[in-house]
């Protein structure tokens, strides 16, 4: 195997983005779902109560619905920076690797665009690994209240929701936030690939990602609405539907290689 | 004032007031469509509830804490601030401060040189958003059908109060965010302030009758700007002893 791969395997960004994830999510539920005050701090020696109380309350609380919903609320404003995270180093290798070894490459964008996928596809895996980590776990004590919880199952037959509800969140997470995760890797790269500093890399994404989605409300022009992907478990839009935004972040995407890739072609030549 | 820094007041002046804008846009929208479903009388203050946040969320009908996108536009002030006054060092790698400490001598003026002004350009931001919010807030009053009387003076002056803690906010974010760049680099002292914004948000949230980012006016701000005074002595106390202490040299004298 190449040094380069082992360099690649031994990174510790992913593994760094997927713990800081993981703490933020179950950090954010554990407060915003009501489960810390029905555990610790409410009164239960109160006479007008019933024996069984916190059992009522905690049944009330552990449903599918509220774990995802109330985990998400922060998170929704700083998603991709998670996908972009992982895909920092390759910024390192494009200022070492691809420019001390040049001449070295018998086909040097080919090279780089190989590199280019296997950080977007790190990007992609860390998002889709810690939610079904995080759907897994969360399928020991949950269960689900509603028959149908939106657009998003629509691909499903009738009651499939509720007699597998778990089945139906690892779908949502290989299937859009694998998707999303991949985009904004392969914004990362593109952004990388033109500017020289790692902090641009980290604050492009930030700022397209809520200023987009602005302008898609704003408009009600739903290419726009990446957000409304994001939160794609309480969604009005069917599943195609929901992929249509994250097909516009593709494209500028890829308007972003070509042009960094034509910029490295030119520096290289001369 | 050289070129440079009169080119970096006016580019953060410019950015905050199109915020600004834009989020008096957004609000306002979010307002026509409640009034055209459900009767409530409407005055100035809600459409700055809806900017600003308050967690008052049982009071007014049109807030629900269910929204997943309640917290947009607070967020992405803060971000914008975090972004727009750490820029002078985030930009710059980590082996600077270094650099610029074998020069000047003293750490501590090192990190002055390195936040460039931060307390100036963090009041330009901080100013300029918060009375364009308020100067459309009156222009977009006007439109409305079922209006009540305000007192305007009163709401400026919460304002200007509110405006106060996103100060003393932004300086601690910055101390946040300088401290993690210090010892380690600059994606990770980005990160950094990312989480800081949402533990303090959350604690703003989970507190009732203590208000420390949102808008709810109802101990005059004075629990905001105390809390995070303090948060700030304490920063400065953790800097001094963490950030710029310089052990003595032993090996004689070295003049």
């Amino acid at each position: 195997m190449k040094m380069i791969y082992k360099f690649r395997l031994k990174e510790r960004s992913l593994l760094i983005s997927c713990t800081v994830l993981f703490v933020v999510l179950y950090g954010t539920w554990f407060f915003e779902s009501y489960f810390a005050e029905v555990m610790f701090f409410m009164d239960y020696n109160a006479e007008d109560l019933v024996s069984n109380a916190k059992d009522i309350m905690l049944q009330s609380i552990l449903t599918w619905e509220r774990y995802i919903d109330s985990s998400m609320r922060y998170l929704i404003n700083f998603f991709p920076i998670f996908a972009v995270f992982p895909a920092l180093p390759f910024l390192r290798e494009r200022k070492s690797y691809y420019v001390l070894g040049a001449h070295r490459f018998q086909h040097y964008q080919k090279n780089i665009l190989k590199s280019i996928l296997i950080y977007a596809g790190k990007g992609g895996l860390t998002i889709a690994l810690t939610f079904s980590f995080f759907f897994l776990a969360g399928s020991l004590f949950l269960q689900p209240s509603v028959s149908n919880i939106g657009g998003f199952s629509s691909i499903f037959p009738d009651n499939f929701y509720i007699q597998h509800p778990c089945l139906f969140f690892l779908f949502m997470s290989w299937t859009i936030y694998l998707a999303i995760g991949i985009s904004f890797g392969l914004m990362a790269c593109g952004i990388s690939l033109i500017c020289d500093n790692e902090i641009y890399v980290l604050i492009i994404p930030l700022l397209i990602y809520p200023g987009e989605s602005y302008f898609g409300y704003l408009l009600d022009f739903l290419p726009f609405k990446i957000s409304e992907s994001v939160c794609a478990f309480n969604t009005l839009y069917s599943t195609g539907k929901i992929f249509i935004p994250v097909i516009t972040i593709f494209i500028f995407d890829f308007i972003l290689i070509i042009i960094g890739l034509k910029k490295r072609r030119m520096l290289i030549d001369g | 004032m050289d070129k440079i820094k009169r080119r970096q007041y006016i580019s953060i002046f410019v950015l905050a007031i199109m915020l600004a804008f834009f989020s008096v846009l957004l609000a306002d929208s979010k307002l026509t469509s409640f009034v055209s479903t459900d009767l409530y009388r409407i005055n100035g203050r809600d459409l700055l509830n809806i900017i600003f946040m308050t967690d008052e969320f049982t009071i007014y009908p049109y807030l629900d804490r269910s929204d997943i996108h309640v917290l947009f536009l607070v967020f992405s002030f803060y971000i914008l601030g975090i972004i727009l006054l750490n820029y002078n060092f985030l930009s710059k790698s980590g082996e600077y401060y270094c650099l610029i400490y074998s020069r000047t001598g003293s750490k501590k003026r090192a990190g002055k040189y390195m936040k460039a002004d931060s307390l100036g350009k963090t009041i330009c931001y901080v100013i300029a958003y918060s009375v364009t919010c308020y100067i459309g807030m009156n222009l977009c009053v006007k439109n409305y059908v079922n209006t009540t009387r305000t007192f305007y003076v009163q709401l400026f002056i919460e304002t200007l109060l509110h405006a106060g803690a996103a100060i003393l906010a932004l300086s601690l974010l910055q101390k946040i965010i300088f401290f993690v760049y210090v010892k380690s680099n600059a994606a990770f002292a980005f990160m950094t302030g990312l989480a800081a914004i949402s533990i303090l948000l959350i604690l703003d949230i989970q507190l009732k009758n203590w208000n420390v980012l949102l808008f709810s006016p109802k101990h005059f701000f004075l629990d905001s700007i105390g809390t995070l005074t303090a948060a700030n002595i304490e920063m400065h106390f953790i800097e001094k002893f963490f950030l710029y202490t310089q052990l003595p040299y032993e090996g004689g004298d070295y003049s």
